[in-house]
């Protein structure tokens, strides 16, 4: 271990010293990749957390929550429960809880854009009874003397007697601050965005008189507490719909974990970007290093000793890096936070923007991640280090290193590739809650990537068997021809990094696609009204049937007609159920039919079962097929029909409206549509009903196409910036492996100079052999990329989402693709050429 | 100047290489310390001399990969001094063949491609090539080797292939550094005789840089070096 510390400290340590604007470079690489880890993995946990239920601020976290089976909790219902319940020591409160958002003094901003918050109605009296469980200035004094209004956390910046005007459902209200809360050390204080008041205030304002929306169960300290806990939760089961009190986190971390897999897979892809760089990079540091190698090999330091001080230099500088890396991935994620839970809120429903916070884990975790990195990438480099002979380091008889087997034989990458394709075939992991997890579709992901990069060599050799018409033409494809493992790898990593962003490129552009076909077949009417508080697609926000009426009166409306919406929880998971007016969809023919209904009046029955149109996404999660038999709510539930839904993966089941009202004893809308009149301009009506319903959001056909359109391409705004990071770096990595190489070829380069090659010759060979490199990894790179693509659209899409889409490739967003890397890729080798080209020659030491 | 012109302007002159007051230093190390010689139209001149003394870097200078400090190199009537790196290229191109001592293959490179190559890029038609290889490899007698690889060959072959290399574009002067330096006596020897033949053939001019007697009783001349300086025979 000393000689390891030795040639640490005396040799490594010094080039650091010597070089240090590389080692600082390397760092950089290294920070970069680590902080966009960090960084994404810090939003998305900040932009989950937002999900937490509200009162988790307000109470400690609750054993049960209790909601209705279908609609909502009344009054009654306490009674019920307390009777149930018995002497048993549990407190039971009751709860109205609702999204609300800042009203806007003009127009309705883009969806999503609006901060969301949430106005929590708690009973103040049975918040008292939970003796010494208040929250952080929510003590028993301060509950007596608490007068009518909201209260707030101090991180709102609002002050007490302040108004605030908010819209929730369809009006626009003004709550008064009655107090700011303050936050007192230890104990849990008000999240920023949560705004408390009183249940019977909560409940006049929010116009659910007699109505709560759910009960939170809290068990009182004692020895039995878990026996009491689960005989509290047994009996509430018999009646209501009963669910942990941890429950609601982890349905948002399922609902989410696909964005959140997406985000996380990403992230990792930069870092593996930045690691592959480092490999380069060390490559070139061994292959500058060698003399030094040969001379501490020749002088008896062992092989062994050799590669381990390489990984420690790795590991120190992965330290370093990683360091640097977990201080911009903070800021970054302060940055990002916005991003992903506007994201998160437009995608799956209201979550509160919070501050992104660095735990000693997370930076641990992303140090960790850094130095492994550094560690993979710089193994085959130190490993070289070790391996090659003094005699070979120290110059004369140095010969282009050849790489291991897998390198050389390409049919271990067409074996890979065929696994892919067979692996594809299986079918994807089911667990609870509907949850889905297409490991199959993943793996042979990344066997297809993998295998596609090493089967690139067949490409290069192919390109390289053009006829030599000069000699630098000769000399370039001669190295082409026998490609060594650096040409190999720089062949990898640009096939896959094209066949990444083909693959990508594809998936998004048949989503585009798809959606517009989906938006053409679906979005018919004029005008769409939705509650303005509904900042998400699926909000369940109101629209009272009073206003549903005003719009109905509207000049210029021809015909009417609305959805309603309610959240369920089924076999474990959150699902969506909508109430249609059937007649109106089916004279509109407002479905996307997957599997259309045998009966065109598919609403009518003869028996007591509840006809419903199930969406793919319900039906891939379920695995429910058309003419099943379901159990929902308390109802028996007959599956008619299968429609695309594009707006929610967690899968929705649409009624008959009258079925609707029935189950959830309500006439509120959540969203209407408006058939406008012959001639009648939709731009004036859309005005119209914007200033005479300041509580409402209001699109015209074409706006609500746009706004589809943009969340759409939100949602995949990070891939498109990784994928262009990823492609970059494989074109810098080609450069790196280019250096390397010419570097290797040293005595070649002076045997090239002494045969009278200039420089210009030289350069030009260099950007040849690169643009061979280049072309043989563009072309992988896009072919490898559409089958992917077929990949993630027709297998991994579907397995995750339960979404069909069509297959579709913009052929000459490829053909940029392919010539910018061809481009890029031979402009990087001729300066690569060049700077070798000035190189003085190796001069033949006597 | 393109290739053509280069090779129409310089008429040969005699003698084909002149050396003057060649100084030569690497930071604070003097090489060269006035070096002067001249060799004529296929004359074999020997440089001996201990190592340190300086062979290397006048060979370095004398085939413009390197630039003496002060004095002149002229080949076949250039002042080495005058030409830009361009013009120093097409210059090694046209009139200098070179022999290392580690052979200096190009690895990807068959042997008749590595002889071809010089032809190749001084523009010879393809024809007049596949002849001048054919020709070459049967007289340095590895003609059955035609389409090895360096890496497939023994040392004996790979330098005669480098001498193929070297004469292959009719140069008026070959510079062959320590050629038998990594070969066994007897292939050296083989060689060495081989070297001499064709340089006479050819009527270039040789400069071997060698520490070998054997060597040097295939040359007409010794110039003996010590200390950056031609102590013997200039």
């Amino acid at each position: 271990m000393s000689t390891v510390l030795l040639i640490l400290r005396r040799c490594a340590l010094r080039h650091w010293r010597l070089a240090f604007k590389q080692q600082l470079a390397l760092m950089l690489i290294l920070a970069l990749g680590s902080s966009v880890y960090l960084s994404v993995r810090l939003a998305s946990n900040a932009a989950l957390s937002g999900f937490e239920t509200f009162t988790d601020g307000v109470t400690r976290q609750p054993d049960w929550t209790v909601q209705a089976l279908a609609g909502s909790l009344h009054e009654a219902d306490l009674r019920s429960m307390r009777e149930l319940l018995g002497p048993r020591p549990v407190s039971l409160l009751p709860v109205v809880e609702e999204t609300v958002t800042p009203a806007l003094d003009k127009g309705n901003g883009e969806i999503g854009s609006r901060a969301t918050w949430r106005l929590l109605g708690v009973d103040f009296i049975a918040l008292l009874n939970l003796r010494g469980e208040a929250p952080a200035g929510l003590g028993a004094s301060n509950l007596q003397s608490m007068h009518a209004g909201v209260y707030v956390s101090p991180k709102l910046g609002t002050k007490a007697g302040e108004e605030l005007r908010l819209i929730a459902d369809d009006r626009v209200i003004t709550l008064k601050v009655a107090g700011v809360v303050p936050e007192v050390p230890g104990v849990p204080s008000l999240p920023a965005h949560l705004l408390l008041m009183d249940l019977p205030e909560a409940q006049t304002i929010l116009q659910r008189s007699d109505r709560i929306d759910r009960v939170e169960v809290l068990s009182q300290d004692s020895p039995t507490f878990p026996q009491l806990r689960e005989e509290t939760g047994a009996l509430l089961k018999t009646r209501w719909q009963v669910r942990g009190g941890s429950d609601r986190r982890q349905l948002a971390g399922t609902m989410t974990q696909a964005f959140r897999l997406n985000l996380t897979i990403l992230s990792l892809l930069a870092l593996l970007v930045g690691g592959y760089l480092i490999f380069q990079a060390l490559d070139g540091v061994v292959l500058r290093r060698r003399n030094e190698i040969g001379i501490l090999k020749s002088l008896g330091v062992t092989d062994r000793a050799i590669q381990i001080a390489f990984l420690l230099e790795a590991a120190l500088l992965g330290l370093c890096g990683g360091s640097l890396g977990v201080l911009l991935g903070w800021l970054g994620a302060q940055a990002a936070v916005g991003g992903v839970t506007k994201t998160m809120n437009a995608l799956y429903g209201a979550t509160s923007e919070q501050q992104a916070s660095l735990s000693l884990s997370e930076a641990s975790l992303a140090l960790s991640i850094s130095i492994l990195a550094s560690l993979i990438a710089a193994w085959w480099p130190a490993r070289m280090a070790a391996r090659t002979p003094p005699a070979h380091m120290l110059g004369h008889h140095a010969t282009p290193f050849e790489g291991g087997t897998v390198w050389r034989v390409e049919w271990i990458g067409w074996t890979m590739m065929l696994a892919a394709v067979l692996l594809a075939q299986l079918p994807v992991l089911r667990f609870e809650n509907g949850t889905r997890l297409p490991l199959a579709g993943y793996t042979a992901a990344l066997l297809w990537l993998v295998g596609a990069g090493l089967a690139a060599s067949t490409i290069l050799r192919f390109v390289a068997r053009k006829k030599a018409l000069s000699a630098v033409w000769r000399i370039a494809l001669s190295h082409l021809r026998r490609p060594t493992v650096r040409h190999r790898f720089a062949v990898a990593a640009l096939a896959s990094a094209v066949a990444m962003t083909t693959g990508m490129a594809v998936m998004v552009a048949s989503f585009d696609h798809t959606m517009r076909g989906w938006i053409d077949r679906t979005m018919k009417a004029d005008i769409y009204v939705s509650s303005a508080g509904a900042q998400s697609a699926s909000s369940t926000h109101a629209i009272t049937q009073k206003t549903v009426a005003e719009l109905g009166q509207e000049p210029g409306v021809e015909e009417l007609a609305f959805v309603q919406a309610r959240t369920l929880l089924w076999h474990g998971g959150e699902v969506l159920v909508l109430g249609t007016n059937p007649v109106f969809t089916h004279k509109h023919e407002l479905y996307a039919w997957v599997q259309a209904p045998q009966h065109q009046e598919w609403w009518k029955t003869e028996d007591d079962i509840t006809p419903a149109i199930m969406s793919e996404s319900w039906s891939e999660r379920f695995a429910t097929h058309v003419g099943d038999v379901i159990d929902l709510a308390g109802h028996k539930v007959r599956v008619v029909a299968m429609n695309a839904e594009y707006g929610n993966e967690r899968g929705s089941l649409t009624l008959p409206s009258a079925m609707f009202r029935a189950w959830f004893d309500t006439d509120e809308a959540w969203r209407v549509a408006l058939m406008l009149k012959p001639g009648v301009d939709a731009e004036t009506v859309r005005s119209h009903i914007e200033a005479s319903q300041p509580g409402l959001s209001v699109f015209t056909n074409a706006h609500l196409r746009r706004e589809a359109l943009r969340i759409f391409r939100q949602t995949f705004s990070v891939t498109h910036a990784l994928e262009v990071i990823g492609v970059i770096v494989a074109v810098v990595g080609l450069g790196l492996a280019l250096t390397s190489l010419l570097l290797e070829r040293r005595s070649v380069l002076t045997t090239l100079h002494s045969l009278g090659m200039t420089r210009r010759e030289i350069s030009k060979s260099a950007a040849l052999e690169g643009l061979g490199v280049a072309c043989a990894g563009a072309f992988t790179g896009i072919a490898a990329g559409l089958w992917l693509g077929w990949l993630l659209v027709y297998r991994i899409n579907k397995q995750c989402f339960g979404w069909t889409l069509q297959f579709h490739a913009i052929w000459w967003h490829l053909a940029v693709l392919g010539a910018a890397v061809i481009a890029t890729g031979m402009l990087v080798a001729a300066l690569v050429g060049r700077w070798a080209a000035l190189l003085p020659p190796e001069h033949l030491e006597e | 100047m393109s290739i053509h012109e280069s090779r129409q302007a310089v008429t040969i002159p005699m003698p084909v290489l002149e050396v003057q007051s060649l100084t030569k230093s690497y930071a604070e190390r003097t090489i060269l310390r006035g070096v002067s010689f001249n060799l004529s139209q296929g004359e074999r001149v020997a440089l001996l001399g201990p190592s340190g003394s300086g062979k290397t870097t006048v060979l370095n200078c004398v085939g413009g990969v390197d630039r003496a400090d002060h004095g002149s190199v002229t080949i076949a009537g250039r002042v080495l001094s005058d030409l830009s790196a361009d013009g120093l290229a097409l210059l090694r191109r046209t009139h200098i063949g070179t022999v290392f001592q580690f052979y200096h293959l190009l690895p990807t490179l068959s042997a008749a491609e590595n002889i071809e190559l010089p032809l190749q890029l001084l523009g010879v038609a393809t024809s007049e090539r596949e002849t001048r290889v054919r020709q070459l490899l049967q007289r340095v007698g590895i003609a059955h080797r035609a389409a090895a690889l360096p890496g497939q060959l023994s040392g004996g072959e790979m330098q005669r292939v480098a001498i193929a290399r070297a004469v292959v574009h009719r140069p008026t002067l070959i510079l062959a550094d320590e050629p038998t330096g990594s070969l066994d006596t007897a292939t050296g020897a083989q060689v060495l005789d081989l070297l001499a033949e064709i340089v006479q053939e050819t009527q270039a001019a040789l400069l071997l840089v060698t520490h070998s007697p054997e060597a040097v009783k295939h040359c007409q001349r010794v110039l003996r070096m010590q200390d950056g300086q031609i102590v013997e025979g200039a």
